[in-house]
């Protein structure tokens, strides 16, 4: 099985629970040929602009980002196959399948999530 | 290699839902998208003659209508509490869960979901009938081996044989329209020489009883080219049970008389009993015929001598032998519609023209019914006989336009309401031909005599 | 007043956008005060039976365009077509009075092999055979759950494609997994609709006024005609250029606001074209509101009382005579968010008493709407407060218990696969579909006549009720919640 890394974001290390608008770095984690989940780095996250989302009612929802920054982050985890992340808007999310990046959502701890995704992973051949 | 459609003539693997809601009492479960269980039926009901919900079927198919996220992160979770709430909710013999698209990647875990909520009283098999997989024959198949792999294989592995009794695999619910009439007709016929029967699937069949009652079968009869051949062989590998395969469904005198013969030898039931069955069907419907002999002899000049069949394997391969062995109408075009391999398709194609030497070059595989509409206009273009096509809705403007006589006898067929109709065995082949005969009259009558030439003929299609 | 709704691939989903929810059952005021600080009101179900998704309405909108072309890029499941689509596109062009035309959709059927390779060859090729049979004026891409998890990129091969056959090609991302709320795909459907066909207006046509319905009949030619407008009927049998138009128009309103929310929306944004703020025309009030709201963004301020004043002459004493007819009988409706407060509208004018009210999703926010403004709340004014009230996404299991205590005399359902539910239990059900029928004053008398002929049923549907056994055990149908 190839090796396969995964983007994640969070406040603390520990859990996934922070927005799209949210994000300050990534926390870089490669999954081994043994299934296994191993941290490699933090990378920062490029500067934005982000208008925060607004509640409801506004035509396309969530936040409004700049979509060259958006790209810009793409390459920042050009080398993960996910991004692991509470919530992110439809629109920023596709633009990061377009570059690879498939986006999972979820929050909850972060070894959990990665052992599920491994084997996941490890079935689907994706 | 799957090709583009423009006419669907199936659905998706998914599609086999309906196999399983075909087994009396047996309760399918959906684990997909949220539109996977409603479109498929959708498609089969509007496409089979109105054929509804049924005991627990349509809106009320317990899904974990789930999201790609949710397979990844939990989807065992839900799968597992949906199979338990609808252990609770609806009442079954057996629930067979069947996984889709988003789940179809984590297929062995439907399995192991599946055994995890495993009762005694309340059997659960699951199969990976992601849509991709492949079409609902493929899926019907894949049912087929799960409730036998997965519940009669472990629950029943030692055989009680029962001389008589025998299992029929045969027609492939909803998605052949006529399943219900054709399998009490087939039963019906197999009792009537003695057999005990294990129908399996529709009205008639007991349901789970049957079969758990599989392996205690004496053998097993397929009736069909390809879907189900897997199934008898399996049982063959497990039980020891011999199995008979005849690829034509009966429909006619011919062709009922020799499968009852077949069954009748193989069965090795008394050949006396098999003879006074088929002498006296025989009688009865050489009677019918011959008085509907003034029908063919006035209007002989007008019957249809051309036939176009766009029918999957099983019916397609009825139609075909039926049509131009019995009723001698000349072989132009059968557009085998279900995708079969290229061992199914050149097996069907042997039968047929070793039969009929007449059908060899004219069978294709073809699933898109709007490019086998193509071929028959290009082949009767240059044609001025009198067709007849074995078609489905798709095909009303078609038949119009060529003047042609058109019975529905593929999905969809989404203008008529079929209930217990079929066109199997004796019976079944009359009432075809009344149908495919008073095709002729269908814009108003003909005079017998070279006015008929002239008769007005409609603007625009009434229903296309 | 642009906004940025254009920028943006995607549209966002309703479960985010609007709130919506799937789950409630109480008063319908109840549910309005949860909608108005956006707070659920109750847990998701542990166990549900199956959905809808909105590829499925997507389709309504995309499948039914004159001159278009739709590719359903996935495996056969998702494409469900039959000569049924093609029964209705013609049945409803002969009613608007347009040469009936054929659906024009294929499947690029995914398989196997393409989940691992990738099937951008496949919806490639599909996309060529769309443009060499059909000749198309557009063609629309239809996403699906396989093709979504195999990670085709959709968008890059409509922009490539567009180049090269000089049409657009609109992707619509409609995978059915994305939302529980299946209405998304009508959102999804109009997003793709407005970044690649909607163009910039050359001119404003005063009197022209955007309908978004379905294949609706032509019942708005008069109504609007009243105040010397005409109906721009949008998307399904319209043609490609009146869509690129639909940006000059005087403003936009519709059938159901479900429907029309997101792009009514738009469109005042982006091309301001002004969105009436009132609810559909159901219901005499309603219908009131309605031409009030028009009347003002169109000029017409000067003749709309009159013309209110002559059509209640005309129509209340018809509707009077209906009621009579149809004095004590008791109601359930069953249909979409919206417009089941259509419904509940038009049926309290005609005296019926609502047993109860179920829609099949419930959005807490509408597009460019304060928290005050829902159809909901109009519905409870001219209707007054349902006691039984619930959301639930079909459920037949839950609604069966519903139905069984309140045992109304007929039902009023819109949504596929529902109506055997009350047939089963003996219930006529009429079954809604393309619902222009039912707007405006006449309409009233319309649902009216309808429903007089729908309880003859209700002897045939005894048989059915007699004749049935229905799946549920024993202890469901004794245990006392709704759902689980």
């Amino acid at each position: 099985m190839d090796t396969i890394r995964i983007a994640v974001v969070s406040s603390n290390g520990i859990d996934v629970d922070l927005h799209f608008g949210q994000a300050k770095e990534f926390i870089i984690y490669e999954i081994g040929k043994n299934g296994l989940a191993n941290k490699l780095e933090i990378r920062p996250i490029p500067e934005k602009t982000i208008h925060p989302a607004q509640e409801g009612g506004r035509s396309g929802g969530c936040c409004f980002h700049d979509d060259g920054k958006i790209e810009d982050m793409a390459k920042t985890i050009s080398d993960c196959g996910y991004l692991l992340i509470e919530k992110i808007g439809n629109h920023p999310g596709r633009l990061l399948q377009r570059e690879g990046i498939y986006v999972l959502e979820k929050s909850g701890n972060i070894e959990e999530l990665l052992g599920k995704i491994s084997q996941y992973y490890i079935k689907n051949k994706l | 290699m799957s090709k583009i459609i423009e006419q669907a003539k199936y659905t998706c693997a998914l599609g086999a839902q309906q196999s399983v809601l075909a087994i009396p009492r047996a309760i399918p479960i959906i684990h997909a998208g949220p539109g996977c269980s409603s479109r498929q039926f959708m498609f089969v009901s509007n496409g089979s003659g109105f054929q509804g919900e049924g005991y627990a079927g349509g809106g009320q198919i317990p899904s974990t209508n789930s999201s790609q996220s949710e397979v990844v992160f939990g989807g065992e979770k839900k799968l597992a509490d949906t199979i338990e709430g609808a252990k609770k909710v609806i009442d079954g013999d057996l629930y067979v869960v069947l996984s889709g698209c988003t789940a179809g990647i984590v297929g062995d875990d439907v399995k192991q979901v599946a055994a995890e909520a495993y009762e005694d009283d309340k059997p659960v098999v699951g199969v990976d009938t992601a849509g991709f997989r492949g079409n609902n024959y493929k899926g019907h198949e894949i049912v087929l081996e799960g409730i036998l792999n997965q519940f009669i294989y472990i629950d029943f592995p030692k055989a009680n044989v029962r001389k008589g009794l025998v299992n029929v695999f045969s027609v492939v619910p909803y998605q052949n329209p006529f399943w219900r009439g054709d399998l009490e007709e087939i039963k019906r016929l197999l009792e009537s020489i003695g057999l005990e029967v294990n129908i399996l699937f529709g009205y008639e069949s007991d349901g789970v009883s049957e079969w758990k009652d599989i392996p205690n079968a004496q053998f097993n009869l397929l009736i069909s080219p390809w879907v189900g051949l897997n199934a008898v062989k399996s049982l063959e590998k497990k039980y020891g049970t011999p199995y008979l395969h005849i690829p034509t469904l009966p429909i006619g005198l011919k062709n009922t008389s020799s499968f009852l013969r077949t069954v009748g030898e193989f069965a090795k039931v008394d050949k006396d009993k098999v003879e006074e069955v088929v002498a006296y069907e025989e009688k009865k419907y050489k009677q019918y015929f011959v008085a509907f002999g003034d029908l063919l002899a006035d209007f002989a000049s007008y019957l249809p001598y051309h036939l176009y069949v766009a029918n999957d394997s099983l019916y397609g391969l009825a139609f075909a032998d039926f049509l131009s062995n019995e009723l001698g109408i000349t072989p132009k075009l059968f557009a085998i519609t279900d995708e079969p391999d290229n061992k199914s398709k050149d097996f069907v194609i042997n039968t047929l023209v070793s039969k009929n030497a007449e059908w060899d070059g004219k069978v294709v595989a073809e699933g898109d019914n709007r490019v086998i509409q193509d071929l028959i206009y290009q082949i009767i273009k240059k044609e001025d006989t009198k067709s007849l096509i074995i078609g489905s809705s798709w095909d009303n403007e078609l038949a119009f336009e060529t003047d042609s006589i058109l019975i529905k006898a593929g999905m969809p067929i989404s203008d008529k309401v079929i209930i217990n109709k079929s066109y199997v065995g004796y019976k079944g082949g009359l009432t075809l031909i009344e149908e495919i005969y008073s095709g002729l009259f269908e814009k108003g009558m003909i005079t017998n005599t070279t006015h008929a030439d002239k008769d007005l003929k409609e603007k625009t299609c009434p229903n296309a | 007043m642009s906004s940025d709704a254009l920028k943006l691939t995607e549209v966002e989903v309703r479960d985010r956008r609007l709130k919506s929810i799937l789950s409630f059952n109480g008063k319908a005021s109840e549910l309005q005060e949860y909608s108005r600080q956006l707070k659920k009101p109750e847990k998701d179900r542990c166990f549900s039976q199956c959905g809808d998704c909105a590829q499925m309405c997507a389709a309504t909108v995309t499948y039914h365009i004159k001159g278009a072309a739709v590719v359903v890029h996935s495996p056969m499941g998702c494409f469900a077509n039959t000569p049924n689509n093609n029964e209705a596109t013609k049945h409803a062009a002969l009613e608007r009075g347009i040469e009936p035309f054929k659906v024009q959709t294929i499947c690029s059927n995914i398989s196997e092999k393409d989940t691992i390779y990738g099937g951008i060859k496949k919806l490639n090729d599909a996309v060529h055979t769309a443009y060499e049979r059909f000749n198309p004026t557009v063609i629309f891409i239809q996403s699906s759950c396989a093709a979504g998890i195999v990670g085709d990129d959709i968008e890059s091969v409509a922009e490539e494609l567009t180049d090269e056959l000089g049409i657009p090609i609109v992707p619509v991302f409609c995978e059915g997994f994305k939302s529980k709320i299946w209405s998304s795909g009508f959102d999804a459907a109009y997003h793709g609709i407005l970044r690649k066909v909607v163009k910039e207006p050359k001119e404003k046509k005063k009197d022209l006024v955007n309908i978004f319905n379905f294949l609706g009949s032509d019942t708005f030619t008069p109504i609007l005609g009243k105040l010397g407008l005409r109906p721009n009927y949008l998307v399904p049998l319209a043609d490609v250029e009146t869509i690129e138009k639909m940006s000059e128009a005087a403003c936009s309103t519709h059938i159901c606001e479900t429907l029309g929310t997101y792009i009514t929306k738009v469109l005042e944004d982006e091309y301001g074209v002004p969105k009436v703020h009132a609810p559909a025309p159901y219901g005499v009030e309603w219908t009131d509101k309605w031409y009030r709201e028009v009347a003002r963004l169109t000029g017409k301020e000067d003749i709309v009382e009159d013309v209110i004043k002559s059509e209640h002459e005309r129509v209340l004493p018809e509707i009077e005579k209906i009621r009579k007819e149809l004095e004590g009988k008791k109601v359930y409706i069953f249909a979409g968010d919206s417009y089941a407060h259509n419904i509940a509208s038009v049926v309290s004018d005609l005296g019926l008493e609502i047993s109860g009210v179920t829609t099949l999703h419930h959005d807490m926010r509408t597009d460019g709407e304060d928290s005050e403004h829902s159809t909901l709340q109009e519905m409870i004014d001219v209707a007054g407060d349902i006691d039984r009230f619930t959301v639930c996404n079909k459920q037949p299991y839950e609604v069966i218990k519903i139905l069984k205590e309140l045992k109304p005399d007929f039902m009023i359902v819109r949504h596929m696969n529902m109506t055997i539910l009350g047939g089963k239990l003996g219930i006529p059900c009429l079954l809604e579909g393309e619902i222009n029928v039912s707007a405006g004053y006449d309409g009233i008398v319309t649902t009216g006549k309808r429903i007089k002929h729908l309880l003859n049923a209700k002897k045939i549907l005894g048989t059915l009720a007699e004749y049935n056994e229905f799946p549920y055990t024993d202890w469901w149908m004794n245990e006392e919640k709704l759902y689980f």
